[in-house]
């Protein structure tokens, strides 16, 4: 393109170049897309001179841009279901669990001084106050039963804070022993902090019960039960309500955000008696949004940075904004 | 007269209505001496609620003739920086034992709020003031006074001490005691059993004998033995042995909860004088304690081996699958006891041949001797005598007595030194506000960071912090006497860690406790230069006793700052201290990982740190480690100081505080290598010796070839053994004490259940209380508890041993952590992932091959153990039914099944 061309297309938006910005232009390669960008650029922001520092400017707004392009590679990640599974393959995922939950509950709570199970049945001491981790592995409306590598233990306690337990689940117990027996005084959850790097999506991001649409593209999704979306480092999660149900009762945002504390969103084997490989609903990461799909109503809330959204069938959802169509 | 000795004892008189306090010695050409001196009184400070007129007229209405003195001091408050003394009032009494009394009526009668040091043992008040320490030389000057009380060489009364400095001990006298004693019902108790001999052995020939054993009853003898018509007479030629030979220390094994106690009952009902001191108004006191029973005998030190055996044991310095003395004999001095059952004593005594008393005499003897070479050979004394003239206890009491104990006897000193007053140890009722304010606000603990769990082939630098707590101490002048709880100074005269606990600046007034502890490490430092220049090795060896009773008493100070019953108690100052441990070794970690890319802490617990360092060459690896250390101390400017503590050629983390590796250390001409373990090299008892083999052989592998495949064709070899019985049944024998009844026994145990097949088949055999039961278990239907069965009667009879028993439970436990961490799947140990019951994988049986195709479902409907049938919602964790140790099993339709395979469309 001649430097005329270059000069009158500017002019026509009555923006002026400068001798040097003019020479940049003319060995542009993509010439026709820059001119183009630049121009949508200076008259966005009321620019009609156009001078090295305004070309900066440019540069790092396209470089985001392209970036911004990126952003919009959408990552899916499915559960893959365990074709073949032993006992021990479940032993295994669950110690991992232990393993994994145990180390964030000492962590987050600041836990010192915790005790091993046997250490705890075998000792002679009453009404001394200590504290647990283990995995739920029973439960009946006034106690539950908690395993460690070492042992287990039967707890007992309220019958609201029974219910808030689910079997398989990761939980730290303050407990004191009252004639043989552990009674339950608090419990510790592996949670999470506020204190984390917290991404938002910059774009419109539509979520439906059926595809995700973004700009230009749109995907079609089959949520049967979970579904990680990674959205250029935006981390989103994607669950099925029937999926989860059995966890949420009649208190569903209350009890997601308890399944959040928990960092399980499907813990209980015996539920769907399926192996999800690598423990796929373990929350290793928090993810940046949380929307159940297929869901009875329509609801959203933000729990210490995670935006939390119930989508029922026929809705949608901008993650930009957290409106809901 | 001038004398010189070495301080062993101490006590107090009340002598014509005033105390006597008498110091006991050992001169160095072997004479005792008692010290007298005369003229010190008891006293105690209060803050007064009266005038101290009234407060003395009405002590005085009250205690007649007890107090002395009441006036007032200027001290300074212990608890909290106070710019300014204050006014205290002081109270003297003529007799210490009194001081209680007073005291209670005291506070009671709102005469006083407070009182402090009141409950100071008057002996520990009177070394206190005149700063004698236990075990420590002294001179005095006096005169030699004659007395038929006390029963030592010389008795000097006199009125000053001057120390010298003497580095070796006085040349003790040593008695090693066992006694056998009959048991007409399982346990022998002193009420009705009795002693029927007494072995002695003694560091200086006594009569020309090293030892001797007194017996109760007339029977064949040599010239080292002493037989009597009955108990009576043995025990009084014990007691007239006991004041000849006149031993400084007394030896024995179990002697505290034994011997000594059972001595004294023995003693009461045969009517002897107990007064086998060195005095002939103080008797043998056995008074039983929680645990244990605690004994004196005046001027005579008494050291329990087994005591000190499982004190080293805790402290990792020993490692012991059983504490008997017999196991501890042959680990520490390569001898073990006569082979005489323990059950057997009684009938051998009541009707055993001539021949056989005799071998339960030498039995006898041979405890006595092994008790007394332990503690010459192993010079089990000597850390404990250099912790008594650190701390100023008395050496009885520094066997005795815990670590708070030694750490206030220092306090007492040099508090007083410094016009403090030390606050009494605390009643009911401030433990109860101590433990619920504990409860409430939390005493955090040391940083252990999450280790990065796997097996590193690469050098591992692991940094030591020097002296961590004690430096902090001294870094951040911690302690009650600084310790600020209001806001009247500006922030740059305090010192504030990170927990938020504030302390005045060094200029403002250096802490006793820091003041303390870099005495206790310059002097540590001090003793070491010494040790390095020492050519003689009895010498060096005392010099290593000092330098370690040192940094003890150092590095004690922190556990006694969270110790609720202390008597400077402030959970502040140990929160204060911990949370300055956690900041290092979080800002360690960070400035190791930013410094340099290749860097990561993999571990790091309480003190220290492990680095990987991504060198493959252990020369570099130590120059990269120095290069770490400088980094690290630049940063922290003397603040703190780091060293390596070794580099490990390969390292495998398990868990927090378990991990392996090999160490490496430069010696001339190369490397020496040296096997550490941490926290998975404890010998368990209930593990049989193949355990402690595989475990060993593991980690062998791991460390030194990093060979993972080999690991597991090892397990996988030793698997198979098992299940062709081609194991050596003396590795498969897990032993268990019986000790108690078998009617007392809840519930079935393995070796109770052996015991009584033992009573049914062979009676001369049966184990009594106090035996070790060896057994292993048997395939069958049963019970596990119920297929234990006596090694001896499985070989003669080729009973088959129950395989699947000791791969679940015995060698697959201990190592699975490790296998877990290094990648290995349980499953691949049995063959091609197909996990079956194990004899299907290795039968090639037709009928197994049928049932192998049953052996999957589609779904399941709950978890079931294989064993016992109890049902599961949820699959144990362990793999392990909670109640028989039983393998679980998926359960549909009452078939038991160990794999799901889901339905594949169209298949």
């Amino acid at each position: 393109m001649k430097r005329e061309d270059v000069i009158n297309l500017f002019l026509k938006e009555k923006i002026l170049l400068s001798p040097t910005i003019l020479d940049f232009i003319t060995q542009q390669t993509n010439i026709e897309d820059f001119i183009d960008k630049l121009k949508k650029f200076c008259l966005e922001r009321n620019i009609f001179f156009i001078d090295e520092n305004v070309l900066n400017e440019f540069s790092i707004f396209i470089k985001k841009d392209e970036k911004d392009e990126s952003f919009f590679e959408i990552k899916l990640e499915k559960p893959e279901e365990l074709v073949e599974f032993t006992t021990e393959d479940i032993s295994l995922l669950l110690r991992k669990r232990f393993d994994f939950l145990s180390t964030l509950i000492t962590q987050n709570n600041q836990l010192t001084d915790v005790f091993s199970i046997s250490k705890i049945v075998g000792s002679r001491k009453t009404s001394e106050r200590v504290k647990v981790i283990g995995i739920v592995k029973d439960k009946t409306t006034y106690t539950f039963t908690l395993e460690d590598h070492t042992g287990y233990m039967v707890v007992f306690g309220e019958v609201n804070d029974i219910e808030k337990i689910n079997i398989d689940e990761v939980i730290g117990v303050e407990v004191q022993k009252v004639d043989d027996k552990f009674k339950l005084i608090k419990i510790y959850y592996p949670s999470f902090t506020f204190f984390r790097e917290i991404k938002k999506i910059q774009d419109d991001f539509f979520i439906s019960n059926f595809l995700v649409k973004v700009k230009d593209r749109e995907l079609k999704i089959e949520v049967k039960d979970g579904l990680k979306l990674d959205v250029g480092g935006v981390k989103v999660f994607l669950l099925n309500f029937d999926f989860i149900s059995f966890y949420l009762k009649n208190k569903p945002i209350e009890n997601l955000t308890l399944l959040l504390e928990k960092r399980h969103l499907n813990p209980t084997i015996i539920k769907d008696k399926k192996i999800y490989k690598d423990d796929f609903f373990l929350l290793k990461e928090i993810p940046d949004y949380l929307v159940v799909l297929n869901s009875p109503i329509n609801e959203k809330k933000i729990y210490k940075g995670v935006q939390i959204f119930l989508l029922s069938r026929n809705s949608m959802v901008n993650l930009k904004n957290g409106s809901i169509v | 007269m001038k004398f010189e000795f070495q301080l062993l004892d101490a006590d107090y008189v009340q002598l014509n209505g005033h105390p006597l306090v008498r110091i006991f010695g050992k001169m160095l050409d072997g004479r005792t001496i008692c010290v007298l001196y005369e003229g010190y009184f008891p006293y105690f400070y209060f803050k007064p609620l009266k005038n101290l007129d009234e407060i003395k007229k009405e002590l005085e209405g009250n205690f007649k003739g007890l107090v002395r003195k009441v006036d007032v001091v200027k001290k300074y408050h212990p608890i909290g920086y106070r710019k300014e003394k204050e006014d205290f009032g002081r109270i003297f009494l003529s007799d210490p034992s009194k001081v209680p009394e007073v005291r209670e009526y005291m506070v009671k009668n709102k005469l006083a709020s407070q009182t402090f040091e009141a409950d100071i043992l008057f002996k520990y008040r009177f070394l206190s003031d005149f700063d004698l320490f236990g075990m420590r030389w002294y001179r005095v000057d006096g005169e030699i006074v004659n007395t038929q009380t006390l029963r030592t060489n010389l008795v000097v009364k006199t009125n000053s001490f001057e120390e010298i400095n003497v580095l070796e001990s006085a040349p003790f006298k040593v008695l090693s005691i066992d006694i056998e004693t009959t048991a007409k019902e399982g346990k022998p108790t002193p009420e009705k059993d009795k002693i029927i001999m007494i072995s002695l052995a003694f560091s200086e020939p006594y009569e020309g004998r090293n030892t001797l054993v007194l017996v109760s009853k007339p029977t064949k003898h040599n010239g080292d033995t002493k037989v009597f018509k009955d108990e009576k007479e043995m025990l009084e030629e014990f007691r007239r042995i006991l004041l000849t030979y006149d031993p400084d220390i007394i030896v024995g094994y179990n002697i505290n909860s034994f011997d000594l106690p059972f001595i004294k009952q023995r003693f009461l009902e045969n009517k002897i004088n107990l007064f086998i001191g060195r005095s002939d108004d103080k008797p043998l006191v056995s008074k039983k304690m929680e645990n244990s029973y605690r004994n004196n005998i005046l001027g005579r030190v008494i050291v329990d081996i087994y005591e000190i055996v499982k004190e080293m044991v805790g402290r990792g310095l020993l490692r012991l699958k059983r504490y008997t003395l017999d196991d501890v004999g042959k680990s520490l001095i390569g001898e073990g006891k006569v082979e005489i059952k323990h059950g057997d004593i009684t009938k051998i005594w009541e009707n055993g041949k001539l021949d056989e008393i005799e071998k339960l005499i030498e039995y006898s003897r041979k405890d006595a001797i092994i008790t007394l070479r332990i503690f010459s050979e192993k010079k089990i004394l000597d850390k404990y005598i250099e912790l008594s003239k650190v701390c100023g206890l008395l050496l009885q009491d520094v066997l005795d007595e815990g670590e708070a104990a030694k750490i206030e006897c220092l306090l007492l000193r040099e508090f007083n030194k410094r016009d403090f007053v030390l606050p009494n140890k605390p009643n009911n009722e401030d433990m109860l506000k101590r433990k619920e304010e504990k409860e409430v606000k939390g005493l955090k603990g040391a940083m252990v960071l999450n280790p990065k769990l796997g097996l590193y082939l690469t050098p591992i630098v692991y940094l030591d912090f020097k002296s961590m707590y004690p430096t902090i101490y001294m870094n951040f002048n911690i302690c009650p006497t600084t310790f600020v709880s209001n806001g009247e100074f500006n922030n740059e005269d305090l010192i504030v860690s990170p927990y938020g606990s504030k302390f005045v600046k060094h200029e403002i007034r250096k802490g006793v406790i820091p003041q303390i502890v870099e005495f206790l490490i310059n002097e540590r430092d001090k003793v070491k230069k010494e040790m390095k220049k020492e050519k003689d090795e009895n010498k060096k060896a005392i010099l290593d006793a000092k330098q370690e009773a040192l940094k003890r008493m150092a590095n004690a100070f922190y556990g006694y700052t969270g110790y609720v019953r202390g008597r400077v108690y402030l959970l502040e100052i140990a929160n204060a201290i911990t949370s300055y441990g956690r900041y290092f070794i979080e800002t360690t970690r960070k400035i190791v990982e930013k410094h340099n890319k290749n860097w990561e802490v993999i571990y790091g617990d309480t003190d220290s740190i492990m680095v990987k360092i991504n060198v493959n060459d252990l020369e570099e690896a130590f120059k990269v480690g120095s290069e770490i250390e400088s980094v690290i101390n630049s940063t922290y400017n003397g603040k703190m100081t780091v060293k390596i503590e070794s580099v490990f050629k390969s390292f495998l983390i398990i868990s927090k505080k378990r991990y392996a590796g090999i160490s490496v250390e430069k010696v001339e001409g190369g490397y020496k290598e040296k096997l550490v373990m941490k926290g998975i090299e404890t010998v368990r008892r209930d593990w049989c010796s193949l355990t402690e083999k595989v475990l060993s052989k593991v980690l062998d592998i791991l460390l030194k070839e990093g060979n993972t495949q080999k690991v597991l064709e090892y397990i996988k070899e030793i698997i198979l053994k098992l299940e062709r019985n081609e194991v050596e049944i003396g590795d498969l024998v897990i032993i268990k004490s019986l000790t108690k009844d078998l009617n007392e026994y809840k519930g079935t145990q393995p070796h109770v259940e052996v015991v009584k097949k033992l009573m049914k088949r062979s009676p001369e055999k049966i184990p009594t209380i106090g035996d070790r039961v060896g057994y292993v278990i048997v395939a069958g239907p049963d019970l596990v508890s119920k297929r234990a069965e006596d090694p001896d009667y499985v070989v003669e009879n080729k009973l088959k041993i129950d395989s699947n028993y000791y791969i679940e439970n015995q060698i697959l436990p201990p190592i699975e952590r490790i296998l877990e961490v290094v990648g290995i799947d349980k499953k691949s140990l049995f063959s091609n992932g197909k996990q079956l019951a194990l004899s299907s994988v290795l039968k090639n049986n037709k009928q197994k091959k049928e049932e192998e195709q049953k052996d999957f479902y589609h779904t399941f409907e709950f978890f079931v153990c294989e064993k016992c049938g109890k049902t599961y919602n949820s699959m144990p964790m362990m793999s392990k039914c909670y109640e028989c140790g039983g393998s679980i099993s998926f359960s549909l339709n009452g078939f038991k099944f160990k794999k799901v395979v889901l339905m594949v469309k169209g298949g």
